[in-house]
């Protein structure tokens, strides 16, 4: 049987839910609000556990009564929220909105060894992130492999949806990253940082890979996952390591099944750096970000600017049959793109990639930065949107 | 060593260390960071979050006794660029749909006559090599000083005080334009802007304009380039006469980057001298000598420093006349260690 064409899919996290981030407070009317409208709104038969007439609910606790078994648990129900939310949005392959971690780059960093915190740092406009230093040689903690693995398993017994975990890769990690341990004795021989960072930095990428994701990986397959999606959106901002992230990827994936599907995410960079490196990449999806190029004060309902979906005609020229997600809904924006927007963007890139069964669609990153009724009404649009570019090829 | 700083050889024969400055927007400590959170959740104030930015700024200023040049940090700068498109004129405007579909009855005639306007910002873009990022504004008309707002928005520091700004060039690349034909065009006029905005900068204390380059050592420099015959006229365009000017190549190749701007009217260069494979340069202007790792939490010890300047002083042949910073902005490392890269700076600078 052929594959259903435009494969529909969330490409990284969800915001947490209101009552999620209020866990442990006071219970107000608009954290029972939020809990209970979108609980009853997406089906989701756990909201009792949350809050009940016998006062008993989670939410309902405070700060004694709260139990590490309570902490884990409304993850795991905000989890269901996610997973309930891209099965009423209508999307083909899911996972759980990364509800049961912080956020990519440091919440990975935690189960690392060789990685500490170095300090705050701001990435844009009111958002921060932690800046890790490498300050040991690097290896996964024992727990974990344990997490990503307990964080699928959940997942898998919440839906009978196709599934992916998303892991962020090894090129991002350290390029985010202070490297103090690989670069010591290079920086003590040599004055000139363009030399030296560059040895540190293949070492380290390549131990990342290998020493961190690539057990992760692994045990993920043992565990029965079919879809691994490593978020790269670092790549392509130094033109002279697209070999390194290339490689990189490879040995995150080597000793891994065919039959497990190998996805990179990347965003907000030049995506014509990676090639040709990229054609010896051997991830069978991209899923790319491509609404945000083009600008949202220029780009207006029914126009599809031609320039967004450039970087594809790279994949075509050479001749690369992977699927490329296009991220058709833009992540800082409110705005709810239309359907027929979004088919005619679908449209446009399966016309420059030659064949609609290489075109999957994805938003342009994780829809964290959005309010869930606007990420919900973004994602139902985008499936709405792939529908109508079915109906366009005949099916 | 110290030897070495102060018997350096110029054309003359002559040397002069001018004293440390800062090269860029600083970061903002973990404190701000999370007051700027709750002021975003609407769950601290405009005035809680100004007050942990002078408090920021209040400890980095402490930190530069020994400076040439103070800088505050620019802390309150989202990034390098919003500011100058919302105090510019020539970047785009819109209405404010969602503030004029709040507007009600109550609504006076002005406010719906004229509701506020926001700016039409283009996409959110990787800042070079970083896991920052900054909105790109449009330009949509010509770019001109409309008024004293830059020199307003600045704190006052002291008589001797540094704003950053980004070059032309930079400016240029890194913006949307709709409206210039070439590049060129848009890079002088935003010079002139800055050339305009000078005096009210210099009676505020502002003594010296640091333009900061990015563009160049990021994307260019180690591979063969050619810059537009514009380049270097157009940072001549933002001299005024009262200021210091100075532009700052971070990244940079110094040997390629220094003949490029020596025609121009700055009256000194950063060179990136942590990123440099040869010191050789030749100049007639004053050096900005990056020595410190704007991208490393490692902190430089004197030795270091003089270390690398010993080296540069040996091979460049210049004014004699230096200052030494660092290699880039200070944003790239939390603000402990940025604190702690100035007092090394300021420390050393004590020994002379």
């Amino acid at each position: 049987m052929r594959e259903r064409l435009f494969t529909t899919q969330e490409v990284g996290s969800l915001q947490r839910p209101y009552w999620l981030q209020r866990f442990g407070q006071q219970l107000d009317r608009k954290t029972l609000h939020s809990a209970v409208q979108w609980g009853n709104r997406l089906s989701v038969d756990e909201v009792n556990e949350l809050v009940n007439s016998s006062g008993n609910g989670l939410l309902q606790k405070q700060s004694p009564l709260i139990t590490a078994a309570d902490k884990e648990r409304v993850k795991e129900i905000a989890s269901i929220y996610a997973v309930r939310m891209q099965e009423n949005a209508g999307l083909d392959r899911i996972f759980n909105g990364e509800q049961m971690r912080t956020e990519m780059y440091s919440f990975m960093a935690n189960y690392i060894n060789g990685m500490s915190r170095a300090g705050v740092l701001n990435a844009f406009d009111a958002n921060y992130f932690i800046k890790g230093v490498i300050d040991g040689g690097i290896s996964i903690l024992e727990n974990g492999i344990d997490f990503f693995v307990k964080e699928f398993d959940f997942t898998k017994s919440q839906t009978k949806r196709e599934i992916k975990t998303c892991l962020t890769g090894p090129y991002t990690m350290v390029d985010w990253s202070y490297l103090e341990h690989y670069i010591y004795g290079y920086e003590a021989a040599n004055v000139c940082r363009r030399l030296t960072r560059r040895k540190g930095r293949e070492e380290a990428v390549m131990d990342f890979a290998t020493e961190v994701l690539n057990p992760v990986i692994r045990a993920l397959e043992n565990s029965g996952a079919k879809f691994i999606q490593i978020d790269e959106p670092a790549a392509a901002t130094d033109e002279g390591e697209s070999g390194l992230f290339v490689q990189a990827l490879n040995a995150s994936f080597k000793g891994i099944s065919k039959a497990v599907g190998r996805a990179v995410h990347l965003c907000y960079s030049d995506y014509s750096k990676l090639f040709p490196d990229l054609v010896e990449c051997k991830a069978d999806s991209y899923l790319i970000e491509f609404t945000n190029h083009s600008s949202p004060d220029k780009f207006r309902e029914s126009d599809v600017d031609q320039n967004t979906f450039k970087a594809l005609s790279l994949f075509k020229k050479y001749g690369m049959k992977a699927k490329i997600g296009i991220g058709v809904v833009d992540i800082h924006s409110d705005m709810i793109e239309s359907p027929e927007k979004i088919r005619d963007e679908i449209m446009v890139a399966s016309k420059i990639l030659d064949d609609p069964s290489l075109v999957e669609v994805n938003p342009d990153c994780g829809l964290r930065t959005r309010k869930p009724e606007i990420a919900y009404a973004k994602l139902k649009n985008m499936v709405k949107g792939a529908e109508l570019a079915r109906i366009e090829y005949g099916e | 060593m110290k030897q070495l700083l102060s018997e350096t050889k110029n054309f003359k024969g002559e040397t002069r260390f001018l004293g440390p400055m800062l090269t860029g927007l600083v970061s903002r400590s973990s404190h701000t960071a999370k007051v700027h959170r709750l002021f975003r959740d609407g769950k601290a104030t405009e005035s809680d979050f100004e007050a942990a930015i002078t408090s920021d700024s209040k400890k980095l200023i402490l930190e530069q006794g020994n400076f040439a040049f103070i800088s505050g940090g620019q802390l309150d700068w989202l990034d390098i660029i919003r500011p100058i498109a919302q105090y510019f004129g020539g970047f785009g405007w819109r209405n404010n749909n969602a503030f004029k579909n709040k507007m009600n009855d109550d609504s006076s005639y002005l406010e719906r006559a004229n509701p506020p306007k926001i700016m039409t910002l283009g996409p959110v873009t990787r800042w070079f090599r970083t896991n920052t990022f900054y909105r790109k504004p449009h330009v949509s008309g010509r770019i001109e000083c409309i008024g004293d707002e830059l020199a307003e928005i600045m704190p006052e520091t002291g008589e001797n005080s540094v704003i950053f700004l980004p070059a032309p060039y930079s400016l240029a690349r890194l913006v949307e334009n709709i409206f210039y034909d070439n590049l060129g065009d848009l890079a002088k006029d935003y010079a002139r802007a800055i050339a305009k905005s000078g005096p009210k900068l210099r009676e505020k204390g502002y003594s010296c304009i640091l333009l900061l380059e990015p563009f160049v050592g990021f994307e260019l420099s180690g591979n063969s380039f050619r810059l537009p015959d514009w380049f270097s006229d157009s940072v001549s365009l933002a001299k005024e006469n009262d200021i210091k000017l100075g532009i700052n190549f971070p990244k940079a190749e110094a040997e390629e980057v220094v003949p490029i701007i020596e025609d121009s009217k700055v009256d000194f260069i950063g060179v990136d001298l942590l990123y440099s494979t040869s010191f050789r340069v030749n100049t007639s202007k004053d050096l900005l000598l990056g020595t410190v790792d704007g991208g490393s939490i490692r902190v430089e010890t004197s030795a270091n420093i003089r270390h690398i300047v010993s080296r540069c002083l040996e091979s460049a042949e210049f004014s004699g006349r230096y200052y030494i910073g660092p290699n880039d902005r200070l944003y790239d490392v939390p603000f402990d260690f940025a604190l702690r890269k100035i007092e090394a700076l300021s420390r050393l600078a004590g020994e002379f």
